[in-house]
């Protein structure tokens, strides 16, 4: 069985027209990709069961995560200065994959709340929603 | 404002023929080396440890001196690299430069092996109390 350890994956987004690796990341979910459908059951669906149709779209979902935040680090305060915009060119990579990939996506709502607990370290909750459909393709 | 690019960086696609090649590679544009960006955030670059400034209005702003400037590209490659901020430390002292494909730390030049640690250890803390009794003596 082949999986793709978690540790060394990269969140980028951009700042100043580049892709940047975002600092001090300390977990990902890049969840609720899904197909939309709609109810198509009828009044003599003989079956108990209620099927779905799909619609032929797609929510792109959204990326979330928590990291160590620092307002000092630039990828920190890049990130605050996208919050309001939309069509950021954003990707996860997963360059310690046996064979390495990248999760493109673009990416519109970008969020940010604080956590601060008297036991850890200040932390920062994102999320970024996906504009549209990520796209998965192979190579470094 | 305008920064010169230390190292070549990726950049996302702009157009569909850009796109395609992204899916059939895997591979983002790449924007070289030694090419200036001009925008308005490009001092954020020169923070990142990715660019350096190309023009005074650059320059005035970024606030860096050598020394942290240095301390940025060496904390940019950590980023880019992927380690976890629980492995900075260990990345740092050179003890680990990455992760192999079971996630396990690849060894750095500092590396030692858990035994050789031991012993480096028990060397250190007889250095220190040998050190401790000749000034306490």
């Amino acid at each position: 069985m082949a999986t793709t350890p978690c540790k060394g994956t990269i969140l980028k987004t951009t700042i100043s027209s580049l892709l940047t690796a975002v600092a001090q990341v300390i977990s990902l979910d890049a969840g609720d990709i899904e197909g939309e459908t709609y109810d198509a059951d009828t009044l003599d669906n003989s079956s108990a069961g209620i099927p779905y149709k799909s619609t032929g779209r797609v929510e792109g979902g959204k990326v979330s995560g928590e990291l160590f935040f620092d307002y000092a680090l630039p990828s920190h305060s890049g990130y605050i200065g996208l919050i309001g915009k939309d069509g950021v060119a954003s990707a996860i990579s997963f360059p310690q994959a046996a064979s390495p990939y990248n999760m493109a996506f673009t990416g519109a709502g970008f969020a940010l709340g604080l956590a601060v607990a008297l036991k850890e370290g200040v932390k920062g909750k994102f999320s970024i929603k996906v504009s549209g459909l990520p796209v998965f393709a192979s190579g470094s | 404002m305008k920064c010169r690019l230390l190292r070549a960086m990726e950049r996302g696609c702009k157009t569909a023929e850009e796109e395609r090649a992204f899916r059939t590679s895997g591979q983002f544009p790449v924007v070289a080396a030694g090419t200036v960006i001009d925008d308005p955030e490009a001092y954020q670059l020169v923070r990142m440890g990715i660019a350096e400034a190309a023009d005074a209005e650059c320059e005035a702003i970024h606030g860096m001196t050598p020394e942290t400037a240095a301390a940025a590209r060496k904390a940019y490659e950590r980023v880019e690299r992927g380690i976890h901020p629980t492995d900075y430390a260990a990345y740092d002292a050179g003890e680990m430069i990455g992760y192999d494909q079971e996630g396990n730390p690849i060894p750095g030049p500092n590396y030692l092996p858990p035994e050789q640690e031991e012993a480096q250890e028990e060397e250190n803390d007889t250095e220190a109390f040998s050190n401790w009794r000749g000034t306490a003596g």
